[in-house]
């Protein structure tokens, strides 16, 4: 491959060297007339001539001509031709206003793709172009929020987490990551998108297609972000701008889960204590919790409670709802507030651009922040004669969180999730109260009074005792040279260095619960009745960092040159990168902040609990050490053939190798390619349509590729050191992570595009219409194995994948005079199904985590990705209330032969998980500076999973749902209601049976008003004085709300655990 | 470009992902996965639980965590709910490590070292391979029910590999081929007593013999280990009962350390599954493995405390008492009554407290074997043997017992030649290997 390249390389400058010689140099440059930007892809043709260039991202331009009087055209689509007379040899630098026609290419013309920038007409792949105004448009602190819902093919899955949150037409993996690329001027960002601040950002492209791989290679199978940040111009005089906005959110609300009430619950606890559950709680050695309701059943039974008094402090408890509580004590609205400077300017040869943000986040849950700030600097240098450019650039951020309430996750009782729904945080007067947590309330009085500290927990005292704060500081240094040796060929170095330091702080003042209950457990008492302390008084701190670092190298040789009709580009390259990431964790015992001392404990040693001594731990010590590399070496090569203005054909391909772990060493890299071809009919002269001046067919294929680096060819183990529980502590060992796999791949992505771009006269009506075909293979997929072959699960090369789908943009101008409206509409379908999978997951995982929508796939062959089966349903049970399935086509509830016998055949298959149909439409008004601009969205063709009681998890103590004071009580019911009734025992398969039934399986299918957007721009005479260019305020509200939906399920299909909180935010910008 | 053809060559690519993980070539890093004892020295528990040594109260019953437990108790046709069994897939996850193993081993050079090594994974296999069958196989009497089919044999780590169910005989042999190749090449004796050993493979061979009826080469590999100085039998008298575990780990009658795969039912801290109070009433005054082995809880039950293990895990290696049994029990079966009521009596001595032990003299064989047997089931409580006994002794109507349970007032009860002996196969094997289900209708 190298050699390869190496006579690749050698052969471009023999064609650049032979277009050079006895020829004279023209040099000049092309502006837009209104606006006078530079205007890059503009066509200079020689009359009579086959001569012809383009001009270049600065829309400057040269020609070699010999000597004689010319004419030369100067074309580009969208602008009026323009021609000059011309006598060479000539200094002149020649200056070039074109005019604007009727025709405006709507949106962005040029097109970044982090390795060239392409004039949107001579693109052959499918890119979409996201521009400073777009982005703006919306209130956020991140980046990927501007992109939701305004972007073609791009859907932003909200109950997701970071690892599968961005899907771009569909996701071509199962386990590899499924995260699109995210390139940041240039580069491919390893950091974390929530250090990304909007402001910085001038303009996103979307690669959706092969011809994204082939340009950024074995990463791109996911699409490919493409974030491009503000500069300044050559010849700009210096200018500021700043933003400021506010955005309120609505508070969240406890009660929107459904969850069940505290009356419905003491009734469960009754139920329980009467069939002798929690007797294994109450005599535990363990000392287990016994919520307050049990404690009253119990001292009743017991004779220490009278009938009377009992009913009191039931009826009390009934009269607690936890919910109130948590609304009141722990939700707050979120409040964001954004601050943003920017200082940019230029000259003839050095251009520079200075931005600083300012991000603070009031989060909802109370007394918890966030905090970013960010500085970015660059600058850009012209010298010899404009053949060199030199530009650095800068980026320093710092992203501070700190949580200092645990909210409701620290509402934890007894090792469950969820506490009681009864427990009061807080008195009248607001002053906290405690609640049962681990202990029952007799032993944490009992181990007081033996002098332990105070082993209570309280919620509200807790706030503000233990402290995380998450912190990341990162920084950012690209240099990069471009060399113009001759004309036609460029070549560029660059090189970025980043830099993130992760570090998670988790402080445990003596006072929270935490010190206090590890204190207390390890604590032993001697015999003369003194307390010994293992674990030290004082505060615990836990210290985590990641350090992360990369250095990423590129070298490029770029040709553009023209022979009569004949354009070609081409560049090719290599590029190098280095990615470490060493992480350290460590626990201190005794903390004491203002000495910054600790205290060393015992961790060889085993103690007995205090709270049950048949226990002995040693005492956690929590530190660890991790050390990953990922190392990448890619060559790669691009060129772009143009005939005529009408005909683009590109071509692209990249090798990308890695130290992928344990292939042998053919395997460890992948070709990929893509070949595009464009036709822009409009351009015939047979077309000529004044109607339809601008008519565009292109196609793509190819390849792109993804990868798992955690997956090896090899048995790999993991080494460690036997604990001090171990049979041997201290010796060696060492635990099998892979088994032996020769034959890893990488997976392969194959992507087929067909797009039509149009636009009519005067911009009425523009838009683009795409189709693709996105066919995985050899998608590695994670299995489960009968565990008899010694694994429960296996991950390889099993799987292949077929989607297809329609992106549909559309753009029109309604009304064109001082008032204007215009409209997008924007359609998305995305079908995708598994066309071979090797192995059968288990039903059970399939109906359980299949349909989740996100995250891990659990393929079945011939259905979606995500699917949504069920068991059928044949309702209740008219005699006893109990869930019935069918069984050999019949009505049945023998749960267990239903769930065991039940194949894939036997259920009931829905649909997808994920919204097969998406899109919006956005409207936009505009009149006198003022602009208002409303967006639908709507997600189409997916279904999702209601929750409702499950009486395995209820009857074993947990609080349950709601659903449970609709269940089955008394015959009859069953014809208005599918709540299952009480069961005798806990039975998971009836559980299961009901869970997984058509009978909570809903229609996703939803409009919802996404967001308005209203902005007024001071005009002239107010603004336009001495001081401010620009002034602007505006407004966003968010998240307005549904407006129509499938289902007749009272939750928003897309918050099923937390109501959705609208925003309202309100901002002002401007520049002078 | 020189940048990247120095990268390219000087092993740029060849930097490992992650420093923690390696993989494992060298004879150093073969024995580190021979080391891991955390997931090699495990045994399966559900034959303790199936078997007549505990019994559970109403509540201890009902606070059982999971439902697995619960259905094995009361021997209930249906055991394992979807995504259980533990004791089948960490006793084929030892097997699969053994492999990996043997695998490894042979792409490297031969040394002493590593032939040792070799025999450590075959000895881990055929470990594996007998206690797994006690519990999921029929039991295998040698001659009787050779082509009865057994469950899957794992000789190889390919793991896409669907394993059949294979013969009692062709599995039985290939537990003792692999016994076979081990002992050559085993230290006789090591410290790290989670490592195999020759004495762990005479052991293991004597219980294996004895299980599938070959007495005298059972009696033989016993009187081996008997035979050796390096393991002798404790004085239970020198240790002091009222300590929490009173057993030390690795102490002299441990041949082979290896635990109970755990369970809540077994679980030190449940009060509420208790030894069986007929084993408790058997021990008579001076028996010292009362104090030893029991502790009264205050609701009125004895759990149990006396594991070899050294604390909280429950002891299911192999030690010298169990094959004092063995030999016993062999002898007796050959009528060798003097030879061993001697050997009972040298045993049991140790197990008293200075001048309460009796020796006793049995003159015919089955009175003897009786006593034994009953000696052997109040020594080895809460190990699993018992279970293992139990299978192969209900063939023998002299011997045969009736499981009794009582939970909630309902009675259940397990008959000598019930199928209920062999329990189910997990479901997420069968859902994944084509092989039938273990028919438990009785």
């Amino acid at each position: 491959m190298k050699r390869i390249l190496f006579i690749w390389l050698a052969g471009l400058l023999l064609i650049l060297h032979g277009s050079v010689f006895a020829q004279e140099l023209i040099r000049g440059v092309v502006f837009d007339k209104e606006s006078n930007e530079p205007l890059p892809g503009a066509t200079i043709r020689v009359e009579g001539k086959q001569t012809l260039t383009i001009s270049d991202e600065k829309g400057e331009f040269s020609l070699s001509l010999s000597p004689g009087q010319y004419r030369l055209m100067f074309s580009f689509i969208g602008f009026e031709e323009e021609s000059i007379a011309l006598s060479v040899p000539s200094d002149e630098f020649l200056v070039v206003n074109l005019l604007a026609s009727d025709l405006q290419l709507q949106g962005i013309d040029v097109l970044a793709t982090g390795y060239q920038e392409l004039p949107k007409e001579r693109v052959t792949g499918s890119f979409v172009g996201i521009d400073e105004e777009l982005i703006n448009r919306s209130v956020s602190s991140d980046i990927i929020s501007r992109l939701n819902h305004v972007t073609s093919g791009l859907l932003v899955n909200p109950r997701a987490g970071n690892d599968d949150r961005i899907s771009i037409r569909g996701k071509s993996t199962f386990f590899a990551n499924s995260q699109p690329l995210i390139v940041v001027d240039n580069f491919p960002y390893d950091g974390p998108l929530e250090n990304i601040n909007p402001n910085d950002v001038e303009q996103i492209t979307i690669l959706r297609d092969a011809a994204a791989a082939s340009i950024w290679g074995a990463r791109a199978g996911n699409g490919v972000i493409v974030i491009t940040t503000k500069n300044g111009t050559y010849e700009q005089p210096l200018r500021v701008s700043f933003n400021a906005n506010v955005n309120l959110y609505e508070k969240p609300d406890a009660f929107y889960a459904q969850n069940m009430s505290p009356s419905d619950f003491l009734e469960v606890e009754h139920l329980l204590y009467s069939r002798n559950f929690y007797n294994s709680a109450i005599n535990s050695q363990n000392k287990d919790a016994i919520t307050p309701g049990v404690e009253i059943f119990h001292a009743l039974h017991n004779g220490e409670l009278t009938q009377d008094e009992a009913d009191r402090q039931l009826a009390l408890l009934r009269s607690q709802d936890l919910r109130n509580d948590i609304n009141r004590y722990l939700y707050r609205p979120q409040l964001d507030q954004q601050y943003a400077l920017q200082v940019s300017g230029g000259d003839r040869r050095q251009r520079f651009g200075v931005s600083l943000g300012y991000d603070q986040t009031r989060e909802n849950v109370q007394a918890n922040d966030r905090y970013r700030i960010t500085f970015k600097g660059n600058q850009e240098f012209k010298l010899w004669k404009d053949r060199v450019t030199f530009s650095n650039q800068i980026a320093l951020i710092r992203n501070q969180s700190i949580v200092r309430n645990q909210g409701v996750a620290g509402l934890n009782f007894s090792g469950l999730t969820e506490t009681y729904p009864y427990a009061r945080l807080a008195d009248e007067e607001g002053n906290p109260l405690t609640v049962v947590r681990d202990f029952r309330m007799s032993f944490v009085q009992e181990a007081r009074e033996q002098g332990l500290l105070n082993w209570e927990y309280s919620p509200l005292g807790n706030i503000g005792q233990t402290i995380n704060t998450n912190t990341s500081s990162e920084f950012r240094w690209t240099s990069a040279l471009i060399i113009q040796p001759v004309k036609g060929i460029t070549a560029e170095l660059s090189y970025q260095y980043w830099s993130n330091n992760q570090t998670t702080e988790g402080f445990n003042s003596q006072e929270s619960y935490f010190t206090r209950n590890l204190i207390n457990t390890y604590s032993q008492i001697r015999n003369d009745g003194s307390l010994v302390y293992p674990v030290p008084l004082g505060a615990i701190l836990d210290r985590m960092s990641n350090e992360g670092e990369s250095h990423q190298f590129r070298g490029l040789v770029r040709y553009a040159g023209s022979f009569g009709k004949h354009q070609i580009n081409a560049l090719g390259g290599f590029e190098a990168k280095y990615y470490q990431l060493n992480g350290y964790s460590a626990r201190y015992y005794g903390y004491n902040p203002q000495l910054a001392s600790s205290i060393p404990v015992d961790n060889i040693n085993t103690y007995p609990y205090f709270y049950n001594p048949s226990i002995s731990q040693v005492i956690p010590v929590g530190s660890g050490l991790s050390d990953l590399t990922d190392r990448f070496i890619s060559y790669y090569g691009n060129a772009g053939y143009t005939y005529d203005n009408k005909v683009d054909l590109t071509i692209s391909a990249r090798k990308d190798q890695s130290n992928l772990f344990g292939v042998r060493a053919n395997q460890r890299s992948v070709p990929l390619y893509s070949i595009g071809l464009g036709w822009t009919i409009s351009e015939m002269s047979f077309f000529r349509r004044t109607q339809l001046p601008y008519l565009k067919i292109r196609s793509s294929y190819g390849y792109n590729g993804n990868i798992d680096k955690t997956l090896t060819g090899e048995t790999t183990a993991l080494f460690l050191t036997s604990s001090a529980f171990g049979f041997n502590p201290g010796l060696p060992y060492a635990r099998i992570l892979n088994p032996p796999y020769p034959d890893l791949r990488w997976e392969r992505i194959r992507i087929v595009n067909f797009g039509l771009d149009f636009e009519t006269k005067n911009s009425r009506i523009s838009g683009s219409v795409e189709y693709y075909v996105k066919n995985g293979q050899d998608l590695i997929a994670d299995t489960q194995l009968p565990p008899s072959s010694g694994l429960d699960s296996f991950r390889g090369n099993s799987a292949n994948t077929k989607g297809k789908g329609w992106d549909i943009v559309l753009n029109s101008r309604n009304i064109v005079s001082s008032l204007t409206w215009d409209t997008q509409l924007l359609f998305s379908t995305n079908n995708e199904t598994v066309s071979q999978y090797l192995l059968e997951e288990p039903i059970s995982t399939v109906l359980s985590n299949g349909a989740a929508g996100f995250g891990r796939v659990y393929p079945v062959e011939g259905y979606p990705l995500y699917s949504m089966f069920s068991y059928p349903w044949a309702g209740l049970n008219p005699d006893n209330g109990n869930p019935q399935g069918i069984l050999d086509g019949s009505p049945s509830e023998d749960f267990t032969s239903i769930i065991r016998e039940s194949g894939i055949d036997d259920l009931v298959f829905h649909g997808s998980a994920r919204p097969t149909v998406f899109g919006s439409i956005r409207n936009t008004l505009g009149w006198k500076g003022v602009s208002l601009s409303f967006n639908i969205t709507y997600k189409l063709g997916y279904y999702y999973r209601r929750n409702s009681v499950l009486y395995n998890s209820l009857l074993r103590g947990n609080p349950g749902h709601a659903d449970y004071a609709l269940r089955w009580q008394n015959p009859g019911d069953e014809l208005s209601t599918n709540v299952p009734s009480v069961p005798g025992n806990p039975n998971l398969n009836r559980d299961n049976l009901y869970r997984y039934s058509e009978a909570l399986v809903e229609k996703g299918d939803h409009i919802r008003f996404q967001d308005i957007s209203l902005s007024y721009r001071f005009q002239n005479s107010f603004v336009k004085t001495k001081v401010l260019d620009n002034l602007e305020i505006y407004s966003y509200i968010n998240n307005l709300g549904i407006l129509w939906k499938a289902s007749s399920d009272p939750l928003d299909p897309e918050f099923r655990n937390l109501n959705p909180m609208r925003s309202f935010s309100l901002g002002l910008r401007g520049s002078f | 470009m020189t940048i990247v053809l120095i990268w390219g060559c000087s092993g740029f690519l060849d930097e490992r992902p992650n420093k923690e993980i390696l993989i494992p070539t060298s004879e150093q890093d073969i024995r580190s996965l021979l080391d891991n004892d955390s997931e090699l020295n495990l045994v399966p528990s559900f034959g303790l639980l199936s078997s007549d040594d505990l019994i559970m109260t109403d509540d201890g019953y009902a606070s059982l965590r999971t439902e697995e437990e619960q259905n094995a108790y009361l021997w209930r046709e249906n055991i394992w709910p979807a995504n259980s069994g533990a004791d089948w897939s960490r006793i084929y996850r030892i097997i699969f490590i053994a492999n990996v193993v043997l695998e490894q081993a042979e792409k490297l050079p031969e040394s002493e070292e590593l032939s040792k090594m070799k025999a450590e994974a075959f000895f881990h296999r055929a470990h594996a391979h007998f206690m797994l069958a006690q519990v999921f196989s029929p039991h295998y009497e040698k001659g009787v029910n050779d082509q009865d089919l057994g469950i899957p044999l794992r000789m190889n780590s390919e793991i896409l590999e669907r394993s059949p169910r294979v013969a009692l005989q062709t599995y039985y042999e290939a537990i003792l081929k692999d016994l076979d190749q081990a002992f050559e090449f085993l230290p006789t004796f090591e410290n790290i007593k989670t490592r195999p050993t020759q004495l762990a493979v005479r052991a293991l061979q004597s219980r294996v013999l004895l299980t599938i009826g070959e007495y005298d080469l059972a009696e033989a590999a016993a009187d081996w280990v008997i035979s050796r100085p390096e393991v002798s039998l404790l004085n239970y008298e020198s240790l002091n009962s009222d300590l929490n575990y009173p057993f030390v780990k690795y102490n002299e009658e441990v041949i082979f350390h290896s635990v109970l795969i755990s369970h809540g039912y077994a679980s030190v801290s449940n009060v509420q599954v208790w030894i069986n109070p007929y084993i408790i009433e058997s021990y008579q005054d001076g028996d010292l493995r009362k104090p030893l082995f029991t502790d009264l809880r205050p609701n009125g039950g004895y759990t149990f405390k006396g594991q070899y293990s050294g604390n909280f895990s429950r002891f299911g290696g192999l030690a010298l008492d169990e094959i004092y049994y063995i030999k016993a029990e062999c002898l007796a079966r050959r009528n060798q009554i003097g030879d061993a009521s001697s050997l009972m009596n040298q045993l049991l001595e140790t197990r008293y407290a200075a001048g309460h032990f009796v020796s006793q003299e049995f003159g015919a064989g089955q009175e003897l074997l009786e006593w034994i047997l009953e000696e052997k089931r109040k020594s080895l409580v809460y190990r699993g043997i018992n279970w293992i006994d139990l299978r192969r002794l209900n063939k023998d109507p002299d011997f045969q017992r009736v499981l009794v349970r009582q939970i909630n007032g309902e009675t259940v009860t397990l008959n000598p030649t019930s199928k209920k002996y062999v329990l189910p196969i997990p479901e997420n094997e069968l859902a994944l290997n084509p092989i039938s289900q273990t028919d438990r209708k009785d």
